[in-house]
């Protein structure tokens, strides 16, 4: 539905130039819902407004649905007014002098589709019906809430029955009981229409909760893409794993099938590195505690717990195992053997990176500030 | 693009101009033409040119203590204390901003000139002086007359600064222990004291270049500021010619002291800025209670009204129907009548004069506000840098003291499009002037009011489809329209009353309502320019009105 291809965008900043898209590649398919999470200056936005038509790129290629809306070779540039897509803003871009229904009937009236008049009526209904708000139609903009207000946005973006829905951190200011409510109903809604959706965020929580599929993107390049569980499990460099959750990371030798650190041994289900220097990554919810006491087997961890907090769902607990701080998170009490805490790993569990990365320099930042 | 390039384009003509005829002398804008530095030795050799800038500091500097001392205070009362019925003072400080500077000037002739003014003759008679204890037209005297039209300016400079200071920086200096004037001095002043320099140095960026008061006021008993010398050397009177040469190069030097002056005025606001702690929304500062202090505090306003405004348009209207100039008595009362005014009135002028300007006033606001608009636009949502040099280019003319804009205007008609477009005497080349010094004002509203609004609201309106134009319409235009309605009818009475340029350009056929005024003043009718001034403010107050209307709404709207 979405097809990019080599897409560059530069920036020119006080100091040089820099580069908000570096040779992005994606395809997104129909009636897929598509985040792009990443942090700020990530080239996240840019990307989205390349795509809605409100950013113009220096290279490459968009293609939706097989018309190519950008390409510099040869040059296409379709405007934004005439891609037909929907979009919702960040600051929700709800026209504040417009009544809710004026808001949702002007695109339909005077943009590009020019939906005859008998028609615009229903159709609006029907939006704001879809939001639930059609309590509010004839209420002037300004006196509506925050949540009230993006979900005028959301109407106004659905309302012209796009082929493609764009949302730009639509929920970031929203308060955060609302903000998970309202993610789960944005994906029922887009899910009920088959509408294909781009959707932007810089919080993974939100991201893994609400995307078919995710892409990771760091400045201006994309990390990886796919589904959450795949970004979670199998992720393809250091940066991504840490972008989805707390690692605790330890430098380590690769020896044949196992990778030797200072705190033991580890043996991996999966590794597809040749590399000596790695970092192993182990996340905190898979330090477990095995029944049997602890012998230096792979994968085995001695440590000395430091602290352990009751969370209600869960402890949370912070060990050390020859000056290396490890953080653990369990469903049960971490329990002492002759005042040393044993742990285990499992294989499917282990991750290793190649440390000449340059995408492993933050763990050594990360590793110097404990 | 075009559009918003064509201001910029003329005020670097004129800029030009001036420059290069500054350093021409035999047959000016001609191949015979030499260049030389004699125009600048002769402006220094000068005795009248000491004497100009002497006045003219003196002038200023009263004017900015006499408009900061009412205006300051008045500021502060209003937006820090618990002063009762603040959108009165408001309301008539922006009266205050409205009515033209010559009527102060002309009420305080009547009321203390030397010679004719009312005070003195009252104080010579009844405390049988010698000669008369009080010249207005004196650089102090000027100064005086000036301050009082300046201070509702100066009042709305720093009633915004006393409204935007965070309330708990002062909270913060009372719960640590110091007191009312402790706080006051220790925080409030010193917080407040880029805003006040920043205002003074406005002001005395006026106070140097302004024409009017000292035009009314000094011209005829020859005190020369700056700015009436200037229009001495350009209008010299029959038997002598127009020392244009002297006037350029005078007119280089100013334009450097105004740019020196503005450049410092910028950077005071600049570190204004750094001192601005961000608020939450609606703050509401805790008000010092000033209880019984209010009604002095009330007393003081209605005093500087009366002064200000009130006591010049009685005398005015005064002046105009009685047959020769004398205090008010029973007597001058009976004598009351509009025959001098029906015979000695050159109708023809008074209508082509009307007509001038209800023309000016239709075509330059309008002029301004499409350039203003398309200036704004590239500067606020281009990304080009050629946004840089517009907010230079929009900003220059504020830097520029009419009198000088006037005279480029002047040598660029007589000596450079003489031949091509003639141009020297035509209402075309005032309401180009017009509409040069009209374009920052009108810019920097646009600008911030434009900032306000959110990109993407326009950015909205384009993904669901509105072209470029469509959008303009039915988006920005709409949320801009209280600031468009206001710079629009602002713009209109500046025009309305305008008499610095007027003055300077103004023939037979394109004089203007307050250049009519100006030569029945100057050639001594002033029961004529009374009467004239008179007809003015009777089509000036439905615009007036209209201008409070409009911003009492775009008030409420914010």
């Amino acid at each position: 539905m979405i097809s990019i291809s080599h897409l560059m965008k530069e920036f020119t900043v006080t100091d040089g130039k820099v580069a908000a898209l570096n040779d992005l590649n994606i395809e997104v398919d129909p009636g897929e819902f598509f985040v792009i999470v990443g942090a700020s200056g990530s080239g996240k936005t840019t990307l989205l407004r390349s795509v809605a038509g409100l950013e113009t790129p220096d290279t490459g290629t968009i293609k939706i649905a097989d018309r190519t809306v950008f390409s510099n070779e040869p040059p296409v540039w379709i405007p934004a007014q005439e891609r037909g897509f929907g979009m919702v803003f960040q600051s929700y871009a709800v026209w504040p002098h417009l009544t809710v229904y004026e808001n949702v009937a002007l695109p339909l009236r005077e943009g590009a589709q020019k939906i005859p008049g008998n028609e615009v009526e229903g159709r609006v209904k029907e939006a704001l019906e879809m939001v639930q708000l059609e309590e509010q139609i004839h209420r002037p903009s300004t006196l509506l809430s925050g949540g009230q207000q993006q979900r005028v946005a959301l109407a106004r973006a659905i309302a012209v029955n796009p082929s493609v829905l764009l949302m730009d951190e639509p929920l970031s200011n929203l308060d955060a009981r609302l903000r998970e409510d309202v993610r789960g109903k944005i994906r029922d809604l887009a899910k009920n229409l088959g509408a294909t959706v781009l959707y932007v965020t810089h919080d993974q929580i939100e991201a893994m909760a609400i995307a078919d599929k995710i892409a990771l993107m760091s400045f201006g390049k994309l990390l990886q893409y796919g589904s959450p569980i795949e970004l979670y499990r199998n992720s393809n460099c250091a940066e991504v794993a840490e972008f989805f959750g707390t690692v605790n990371w330890l430098p380590g030798e690769l020896d044949g099938d196992v990778v030797k650190t200072k705190i033991g041994d580890f043996s991996a289900s999966q590794k597809a590195i040749t590399d000596k220097n790695v970092w192993v990554g182990i996340r905190p919810e898979h330090l477990a505690f095995p029944e049997e006491s602890y012998s230096a087997k792979p994968n085995h961890i001695l440590a000395d717990l430091q602290n352990s907090i009751f969370l209600g769902d869960q402890y949370t607990f912070e060990a050390t195992a020859s000056d290396s701080a490890l953080q653990g998170k369990s469903r049960s009490a971490p329990k002492l053997q002759s005042d040393k805490l044993h742990m285990a790993v499992d294989p499917d569990d282990i991750m290793v990176f190649a440390a000449d990365d340059s995408n492993t320099t933050f763990i050594n930042a990360s590793l110097v500030d404990k | 693009m075009v559009l918003a390039a064509l201001p910029m384009f003329v005020i670097v003509v004129l800029v030009g101009v001036l420059i290069s005829i500054s350093f021409q002398s035999g047959i000016i804008g001609t191949a015979d033409a030499k260049f030389t530095l004699s125009n600048y030795v002769d402006l220094f050799s000068d005795p009248i040119i000491e004497e100009a800038l002497y006045n003219t500091i003196i002038f200023s500097i009263t004017a900015t203590l006499v408009s900061m001392g009412i205006g300051l205070p008045i500021a502060w009362l209003t937006e820090r204390t618990t002063m009762r019925a603040k959108s009165a003072v408001y309301a008539i400080m922006t009266l205050g901003l409205l009515i033209p500077g010559i009527y102060t000037a002309m009420g305080w002739t009547f009321l203390a000139h030397s010679r004719i003014g009312f005070l003195n003759r009252w104080a010579v008679e009844y405390f049988s002086l010698s000669e008369a204890p009080i010249n207005i037209a004196t650089p102090i005297g000027m100064g005086f007359v000036q301050g009082l039209s300046l201070a509702a300016l100066a009042f709305i400079l720093t009633a915004q600064m006393f409204r935007a200071m965070n309330p708990s920086l002062e909270e913060a200096a009372k719960i640590h222990g110091l007191g009312f004037i402790g706080t006051m001095r220790r925080v409030t002043l010193p917080l407040a004291m880029p805003a006040i320099l920043a205002a003074v140095i406005y002001i005395v960026v006026i106070g140097i270049a302004t024409f009017d008061v000292p035009a009314i006021i000094g011209l005829a008993n020859r005190v020369y500021m700056i700015s009436t010398y200037v229009f001495e050397k350009a209008n010299p009177g029959d038997e002598e010619f127009s020392q244009h040469g002297i006037t350029a190069a005078l007119g280089v030097i100013m334009i450097g002291v105004a740019l020196l002056l503005t450049w410092w005025y910028s950077t005071v606001l600049r570190q204004g800025d750094k001192y601005q702690v961000v608020t939450g929304k609606g703050y509401r500062p805790t008000l010092i209670d000033i209880r019984n202090w209010g009604k002095v505090a009330w007393t003081f306003i209605i005093l500087y009204i009366i002064a200000a405004k009130i006591i010049p348009l009685v005398l005015i209207g005064y002046a105009a129907f009685v047959p020769y100039l004398a205090p008010p008595s029973a007597k001058m009362f009976s004598l009351m009548s509009l025959d001098g005014i029906m015979e000695n009135m050159d109708w023809d002028l008074v209508v082509r004069g009307l007509k001038n300007t209800v023309l000016l006033v239709l075509i330059v606001p309008a002029a301004t506000l499409i350039l203003a608009f398309s200036i704004s636009w590239l500067i606020i949502r281009s990304r080009s840098r050629a946004r840089y040099v517009l907010e230079f280019g929009a900003f220059l003319p504020h830097a520029l003291p009419e009198v000088i804009l006037a005279v480029a205007a002047i040598l660029l008609s007589l000596f450079v499009l003489k031949d091509f477009v003639p141009l020297y005497g035509t209402i075309t080349l005032i309401a180009v002037v017009y509409v040069i010094t009209r374009i920052s004002f009108a810019t920097r509203a646009i600008n911030s009011a434009l900032l306000q609004i959110h990109k993407e609201l326009e950015e909205a309106a384009h993904v669901s489809g509105l072209s470029e134009i469509r959008t303009s319409w039915r988006i920005l235009v709409p949320l801009l329209r209280p600031t468009l309605m206001s710079v629009w009818i602002w713009s209109a009475i500046l025009v309305y009353r305008e008499l610095t340029v007027a003055v300077f350009l103004v023939g037979h056929d394109n004089i203007t309502l307050p250049a009519v005024i100006w030569s029945y003043w100057n050639s001594g009718a002033t029961n004529l320019a009374a009467a004239v001034t008179l007809i003015m403010t009777l089509v000036l107050t439905p615009l007036v009105l209209m201008f409070w209307w409009f911003g009492r709404k775009s008030m409420m709207s914010n």
